[in-house]
């Protein structure tokens, strides 16, 4: 039961993730071409367009908080210890509740409040107030990059259950980052 | 009463930031009845954006803003800052006062949970600094890359011929020097404080426009204050906001004067060159700013 | 003192959660106990804009351009061309590892990449040419923190976001100090070559110095094109970034060595190490806001002031901190923790703000080299299956030339600025 519906769950987070990817790729791309759009056109033309920086930042945001979710779903983030598989069951169980906890806590107010205004009030809170803001140089509503935040807190959420789920029934954690020979960090 | 928060961008001096007067001079003032008043300089609750946001919630009771914040709540307020519209701080205060401008900008960020009691100023009137061309004719400036901070100000700046190219402010200086842009479009105390005028060396006083920042109040906030407690505030805020106009007074006439001691030349334009410039912006301010509103400016102007 | 947010750290940190998440919960928590849980309505609008920032658009694509580098045949190239110069003296490759870890520098903005790369094709070929592993991991760990000084670098466009410096005149004040780096590396490699009687030339095969320069042409073009591109006001650290992502898929077309597939697994590589570091950022700005609520960067000018110290003085006291920092954290972490509370005061006393960046940076970087977390050494002792302690061990006489370096990279602050100065970009 408890392994039946932690592997189900493991392969949605898998299946997400994927998808996750595809669009950070995508937004990545599109970030690089907005860049490179501005080169040409500073050269190419008068004055280069003055929405390409912007829509090159938006996609940054975008690459950034899909990254993220990503970035948990494979294990990536660093942290300052590891619990190795050798530690007795009880202990890895509890570090696994104080992990799940950890994210709980830091993601769930973030996500309240995308939602919810001063007094609870739903057209006051963050998305709503995206929704009628605009954009610095093209009259694009913020929403649009806004959305992104409560998009990377949901699918990290599922990711930190399906994983805890994974601990739970003793299963390995399937990643999808291949070679991982070369590990490269940004320093 | 609870205590006030009141958050800006800039350094806690009066003798270089309007905004800090203005805080300063709130703050001392509604300390006569006992209200605590804690000042956030330097952007620590965060950038522009995020102040704005704050203070939309009413985590921030009062932030002194960026123009750029007022545009994103209200399609109003760009016609307020088209160049050669106003020519001095006094006029743009009688417009605000005789109008319905503030009003309808208040309409709109109420939805934002935000009141907008009025403007700062930050003393001097805006130019054009150049780094090597003492321009006195507006064909002086033709071809001439300027740093924009966004695309409307490119329109103007082609409207006189010259080029405008966008640039963050942090790196300003290193453009200057390698020619990316060749001057910019500011009043004399924004080089003299972010010791641009090492690279800039020509001033060319327009007279364009007064550099109005705006302050920004918690509506939740504002409109939950008992009777005697707004009226604290709206004291307060007065002598704040007297207190920057003459500050900025003083500190717009000082400014320009100081730029010769700094190895600036300042050049004026000859006579009939302003017209020009005027001629060119005003042919365009319907591309940036709302036709109604600057009908409503431009009668409250007569 | 807040007990419960401290003690929760203690038990998120022990549980192996992401730094990011122990940041973020801890300071949350604490955000209630302290009584300011209504100030947590702020938070999705510090995600935006802590991430929606010009200065960091250089960050993704340089961090792409070295995966595309790294998967396109460069390396070998570059080591090839350095073998070329240096592989005929005595230590002949642990020269070439420093030269090559010169050229990936203006490739690369990261040590740990260098690290890697190097690690995996020329400590092998220095073990089969009898250097033993632990020296040849040793001059790998040591040399690969050029990476970051010389530009471009992802810790210095980290630095120019959060402390508002210009990101070009950074760029510029590091290749002095990344040149006089690979310099000392370079004595200290010479040193021990004669003490250990390392092998130098002999049944190695020198490849000719033109050909290996023709072959190496295209990767040498990547730098040169950042850097002029960027020195000389042709484009901005973004543009120069995006440039340079683009050409380095040309090179590795050139080499014949990327496919499709590989263009993938990089941009996928990116987009997750983005989300890591933004991340971080975004829990940082947590954090960050809690104090600023509290006014902690007022309290501690404050306190800095009343302890009166002078611009040197200052000036050590925050570099024994920073090398402190990059012992236990990772370096970003650091840079976003620390640098907005401690470095405002140091620009009041005096010190430009370029050279403290060079500095930061290159502390932090050697943090890298040093236990117990050097994240250069987990690296190197992962890929190559070898004892953590005993790499630590190797590169110690590296790291105290490079403590030395940083000491007179300090008191000479020209030895920095002298390069930004004559190109203009200081003012
Ligand atoms: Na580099
Ligand atoms: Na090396």
């Amino acid at each position: 039961m408890l392994v039946s519906l932690s592997k189900r769950l493991n392969g949605i987070s898998l299946r997400i993730n994927r998808i996750t990817m595809a669009f950070a790729c995508l937004f990545l791309v599109l970030m690089v071409a907005m860049i490179c759009l501005q080169v040409i056109a500073r050269y190419g033309f008068a004055s280069p367009p003055a929405w390409t920086e912007e829509m090159a930042r938006y996609a940054m945001v975008w690459v950034g908080l899909l990254g993220a979710s990503a970035s948990f779903h494979e294990n990536f983030d660093p942290s300052l210890s590891k619990i190795p598989e050798t530690f007795p069951r009880w202990l890895r169980l509890a570090t696994a509740l104080v992990r799940a906890i950890a994210v709980l806590v830091f993601l769930t107010p973030i996500l309240w409040y995308c939602f919810f205004g001063p007094g609870a009030n739903f057209t006051r809170g963050f998305l709503s107030r995206n929704t009628t803001m605009v954009a610095e140089t093209i009259p694009m509503p913020l929403i649009f990059v806004a959305i992104s935040v409560p998009i990377f807190i949901v699918v990290t959420l599922f990711h930190g259950l399906a994983r805890t789920f994974s601990t739970l029934a003793e299963l390995p954690i399937r990643t999808d980052l291949n070679d991982k020979s070369t590990p490269h960090e940004t320093d | 009463m609870d205590p006030i928060n009141i958050a800006f961008a800039g350094p806690e001096d009066a003798s270089v930031d309007g905004e800090y007067v203005f805080a300063k001079t709130f703050k001392d003032t509604i300390a006569e009845h006992g209200v605590d008043v804690t000042i956030h300089p330097n952007g620590t609750l965060g950038k522009e954006d995020e102040r704005l946001d704050q203070t939309s919630q009413g985590l921030i009771e009062i932030d002194l803003g960026s123009p750029a914040v007022l545009f994103k709540m209200s399609k109003s307020a760009p016609s307020l800052y088209l160049p050669f519209l106003f020519q001095s701080e006094k006029q743009w205060d009688d417009v605000i006062a005789k109008s319905s401008i503030l009003e309808s900008i208040n309409e709109d960020a109420a939805k934002y949970g935000v009141r907008v009691p009025g403007f700062n100023m930050r003393g001097g009137l805006v130019g054009i600094f150049t780094t090597d061309i003492p321009a006195t004719k507006m064909s002086d400036l033709k071809g001439v890359r300027l740093r924009a901070q966004n695309g409307d100000q490119i329109k103007f700046f082609e409207s006189w011929g010259a080029k405008g190219t966008i640039v963050s402010f942090a790196e300003v200086p290193n453009a200057l020097q390698t020619g990316v842009a060749q001057g910019y479009f500011n009043p004399p105390s924004s080089a003299i404080k972010a010791r641009h005028t090492d690279m800039l060396k020509q001033f060319t006083p327009l007279d364009a426009m007064p550099v109005a920042r705006v302050i920004l109040m918690s509506k939740d906030w504002y409109d939950a204050l008992t009777d005697e407690e707004r009226g604290w505030v709206d004291e307060a805020y007065d002598k704040a906001l007297a207190a920057n106009r003459a500050w900025s007074a003083e500190y717009g006439a000082a400014a320009i004067n100081q730029l010769a001691d700094l190895g600036v030349s300042v050049n004026p334009l000859e006579p009939g060159e302003r017209e020009k410039f005027v001629k060119a912006a005003t042919a365009i301010w319907t591309e940036v700013g709302d036709k109604d509103v600057i009908e409503k400016i431009q009668t409250a102007l007569k | 003192m807040p007990i419960i947010p401290l003690l929760f750290l203690f038990a998120a940190i022990m549980s192996g959660a992401g730094i990011a998440y122990f940041v973020g919960s801890a300071s949350v928590i604490a955000f209630v106990t302290e009584d300011h849980a209504r100030f947590l309505a702020a938070l999705p609008q510090r995600v935006m804009g802590q991430l929606n920032v010009f200065a960091f658009l250089a960050m993704p694509l340089f961090i792409l351009t070295g995966e595309l580098m790294n998967r396109g045949g460069v390396t070998e190239a570059l080591i090839k061309f350095s073998m070329s110069i240096m592989g005929r003296f005595k230590g002949g490759l642990g020269h070439v590892n420093i030269m090559t870890s010169v050229f990936f520098a203006g490739v690369s903005g990261s040590a740990t990449a260098d690290a890697a790369a190097l690690g995996n094709t020329l400590v092998p070929e220095m073990e089969k040419q009898g250097y033993d592993k632990d020296y040849a991991a040793a001059v790998t760990a040591a040399s690969s923190i050029i990476g970051p000084i010389i530009p471009p670098s992802v810790i210095l466009i980290f630095y120019g976001a959060l402390m508002n410096t210009s990101v070009v005149a950074l760029f510029a004040g590091g290749i002095v100090p990344g040149l006089l780096l690979a310099a000392v590396l370079m004595v200290i490699n010479a040193i021990l070559a004669h003490r250990y009687d390392h092998p130098g030339g002999r049944g190695a095969e020198i490849p000719r110095f033109f050909p290996a320069l023709l072959d190496a042409l295209p990767a040498l073009s990547l730098p040169v094109i950042i850097m002029s591109g960027i020195l000389m006001g042709f484009m901005t650290p973004a543009e120069a970034a995006g440039l340079a992502s683009v050409t380095a898929i040309l090179v590795g077309w050139y080499y014949g060595r990327l496919k499709p597939h590989d263009i993938l697994i990089a941009l996928e590589r990116t987009a997750v190490l983005t989300g890591a570091v933004f991340i971080i950022l975004v829990a940082i700005a947590t954090f960050g806001y809690l104090m600023s609520i509290e006014q902690l960067p007022q309290a501690l000018v404050a306190l800095i002031k009343e302890m009166d110290l002078s611009k040197t003085q200052y000036l050590l006291m925050l570099n024994v901190i920073f090398l402190f920092a990059g012992m236990l954290m990772d370096v970003k972490a650091a840079l976003a923790l620390l640098g907005p509370l401690l470095i405002p005061p140091a620009i009041l006393l005096g010190v430009d703000p370029t050279h403290m960046g060079i500095l930061i940076g290159f502390n932090l970087t050697v943090g890298l080299l040093t236990p117990p977390l050097g994240g250069v050494l987990l690296i190197l002792a992962t890929v190559l299956k070898m004892d953590y302690w005993r790499l630590v061990r190797g590169v110690f006489p590296f790291l105290v030339a490079e403590l030395i370096l940083l000491g007179a990279l300090i008191f000479i602050p020209e030895l920095t600025l002298a390069l930004p100065r004559y190109l203009g970009l200081l003012t």
